[in-house]
């Protein structure tokens, strides 16, 4: 029995070791999903602003000049592939640990009431699975979640190739970053590319969508933050003129729902933004549901005016 | 089933030893083996025969309507059935007493370790281990906890990972290329191996933990010189009971040349046959016997019988294309193994000599063909220079390589599906 419990210690030992140190070199990782978490878990952002949303957040919103615009501190806490049950997970983790902001700026649009069923880029919740708040929401999706970080290394098991970089930068190595993220903004500089299956999903008559459940549970959502007393702003952001067309018969409906919550519940706007003059060309996309980096910068530029006008005009 | 073959051979094996005349003596021998074989081959053959035998004569142009029983087999009946068959014989020949106490000839049989994928157990050498009382022996323990490590590596690490790229080469083989093919049968060689032989490692591991000692199965088949040693060194516990109870009865290698190309035919096919009631298990068999036959009809069937000692640099460089060959021989005859069909078998084979595409191939599993080939090459190197061990883990610097088995356990395992082991379906 001894011998058994002197395997399991020292076994214990190293592999906790041995995490400990990939975990921390994640953690110190800069401008990655990791630094961002960690920002949020160390309550080190306490912005003013924050930007919710999927993908589309993550490209579309540049904080830099949402700040400039309105003297806020701003921040992007989108959910690259995160539907609103995400992004909704995400953002109490940030008011747990963060002071809570004045201004939520909602992206929406036809994927943001679908959902998450699954996980997407698990690897940027390794080093902090330990935080209860996370493990707690992570396990709503996955149960392994729950226990996982009981065992040293089981959860680098599906994720071996962050236990490497991990183990690199803890040891100093530079790893170099294709997707850097700056307060949670990560621009991308692609060329366009017509994502046709998806058009051709949009377009076919047969696919239909039913959004009371989703949009009622976003609305519970947004009806709580404004009893913590903060302006909920949902932003159609543009969408490329060819997506527009196919789509409008699914996203017209939803936009006039979204219109007449923002008319009916003090606190609420929604800016449709879809069809400004972006959507025209496609040098403004790297696809046609994603703004690229220069489309980025001139809605983000645009959406801060409209920000202004709408605080001058009205609160 | 596992009680009623119990009963009948624990029964038997009495009626054998009580016996007044050789008949009585000879009657209830095969009273015995008639109903082993005969429930092995209802629950395991009986539809293969019956399917075989209508195709058959839809060949003539008849119509056929066979009767298929579609049973599910009962699990390790093939390694029961053979451990009550190696019972009787011994029993018959007098090499053994009849065990007069029901409960140790029950546990004998039914031992847990072995009850699902053996190693094929004699009475001559588990039973005197049941009968004695045993005291927890800490080294033995100790040697047991050894074995399961490593055979929980063979197992989850190797065999597991192994599944997954060869399962996506056999399963989609007319769209890879040969290099593809190629690692496919590598990886099912080391997939069938960790698996089997990572179970057999935890089956003696747990079995020493009790104080008892079972018969060792593998013994670093994959270094073996040819293919006659490689039948030495896999699956140890059924190639002896083959040429034990069907190979030396039928005269073994004893005879002119036409009896030992027959009994080498016989205990090859039969090997074959008894992991499963399809063709190309048979082709299997008949393959491994074409390996082997020139070797013995050369007398070169005993040429190699140690382990590898100290190997220098000129002895390394000749044993180097001895072992490729046997393993590049072996792997030829686990694609047969592996397939679904003969048909599929050598589809695959000719598209491995006829594509001779060898490039990195990105497979439906999301991996590339080649990604696993280092750890194979670490595996076998740790293999290597340990290969005069049971296990590699014991000796020297026992501790840290424990330590490191675990950890290698917990990142490399493969957790995310449930895998059975390959000889549970024997």
């Amino acid at each position: 029995m001894l011998y058994i419990v002197q395997i399991l210690v020292g076994a214990f030992l190293l592999s906790y070791a041995v995490q400990l140190a990939a975990d921390s070199g994640l953690k110190k990782m800069k401008n990655t999903l990791f630094s961002e978490w960690n920002a949020i878990l160390k309550g080190n952002i306490n912005a003013d602003m924050v930007i919710l949303g999927s993908s589309r957040g993550v490209v579309s919103y540049d904080p830099d000049l949402l700040s400039a615009a309105s003297n806020n501190k701003v921040h992007n806490l989108s959910f690259n592939a995160g539907s609103y049950n995400l992004q909704e997970l995400k953002y109490s983790l940030y008011a747990e640990h963060n002071k809570k902001p004045k201004i939520i700026l909602q992206n929406v649009d036809l994927a943001h009431f679908s959902p998450s069923a699954q996980l997407p880029e698990e690897h940027q919740f390794l080093p902090y699975l330990d935080d209860q708040g996370l493990k707690k929401g992570l396990g709503l999706f996955d149960s392994r979640y729950l226990w996982v970080d009981r065992i040293p290394l089981l959860k680098y098991n599906t994720q071996k190739r962050f236990l490497g970089i991990g183990l690199g930068s803890f040891l100093g190595k530079k790893f170099k970053n294709k997707d850097a993220v700056t307060d949670g903004f990560s621009p991308k500089s692609i060329a366009f590319k017509r994502d046709g299956h998806n058009l051709k999903r949009l377009s076919d008559p047969a696919f239909k969508r039913s959004y009371e459940k989703d949009l009622a549970q976003m609305k519970s959502f947004v009806k709580a933050r404004i009893k913590d007393s903060i302006t909920v702003i949902l932003v159609w952001a543009p969408e490329y003129k060819e997506r527009l067309a196919v789509g409008r018969r699914l996203t017209q409906p939803l936009k006039q729902a979204l219109a007449d919550f923002a008319k009916e519940q003090k606190g609420v706007y929604f800016l449709d933004m879809s069809e400004d003059s972006l959507s025209q060309s496609s040098d403004y996309f790297y696809d046609t549901f994603h703004l690229n980096t220069k489309g980025a910068h001139l809605f983000s530029a645009a959406l801060a005016q409209k920000i202004k006008d709408l605080e001058r005009n009205t609160y | 089933m596992l009680v009623f073959s119990t009963g009948l051979d624990y029964f038997t094996a009495l009626k054998i030893e009580n016996s007044r005349s050789k008949t009585e003596r000879k009657t209830w021998f095969w009273i015995s083996v008639g109903v082993n074989l005969g429930f092995l081959g209802v629950f395991k053959y009986y539809d293969f025969f019956a399917v075989s035998f209508s195709k058959l004569i839809e060949g003539f142009g008849m119509q056929a309507n066979p009767f298929l029983l579609n049973l599910i087999l009962p699990v390790g009946i093939s390694f029961y059935t053979f451990h009550g068959l190696s019972y009787i014989i011994d029993i018959y020949k007098e090499r053994i007493k009849a065990e007069r106490n029901f409960i140790d000839y029950a546990l004998f049989v039914s031992y847990f370790p072995l009850l699902v994928a053996g190693p094929i157990e004699r009475a001559t050498h588990l039973l005197p281990q049941v009968k004695v009382k045993r005291s927890f022996d800490y080294q033995q323990a100790k040697e047991g906890i050894h074995q399961i490590l490593w055979g929980l590596v063979k197992k989850i690490v190797i065999a597991d990972s192994c599944a997954q790229y060869a399962n996506a080469v056999f399963d989609n083989y007319e769209n890879m290329n040969s290099l593809s093919l190629i690692l496919g049968a590598v990886y099912f060689a080391f997939q069938i191996y960790g698996d089997f032989s990572g179970y057999s490692d935890i089956a003696l591991g747990t079995s020493k933990l009790f104080g008892i000692n079972l018969l060792k199965n593998f013994d670093y088949p994959y270094f073996s010189r040819d293919i006659a040693e490689f039948w030495r060194r896999w699956h140890i516990s059924l190639s002896s009971w083959f040429r034990d109870y069907l190979y030396i009865p039928l005269g073994g290698s004893q005879g002119g040349t036409w009896m030992k190309i027959r009994n080498t035919f016989i205990i090859f096919l039969v090997s074959g046959f008894w992991h499963g009631a399809n063709w190309t298990f048979l082709a299997w068999g008949f393959l491994n016997a074409l390996y082997f036959l020139p070797l013995l009809l050369s007398n070169k069937n005993r040429t190699h019988t140690g382990n590898i000692e100290g190997v220098s640099f000129i002895q390394g460089m000749k044993l180097i294309p001895q072992i490729g060959l046997t393993f590049a021989l072996t792997c030829l005859a686990w694609i047969f193994f592996r397939a679904r069909t003969i048909t599929d078998a050598f589809g695959y084979i000719k598209r491995m000599f006829s594509n001779l595409q060898f490039k990195p191939q990105y497979f439906n599993i999301e991996r590339y063909n080649f990604e696993l080939v280092l750890m194979l090459v670490l595996f076998v190197g740790f293999e290597w220079f340990n290969r005069y061990k049971i296990e590699p883990i014991s000796g020297k610097y026992s501790y840290p390589k424990i330590c490191l088995a675990i950890m290698v356990l917990l990142l490399f395992g493969v957790y995310s599906e449930y895998k059975s082991f390959i000889y549970f379906q024997f």
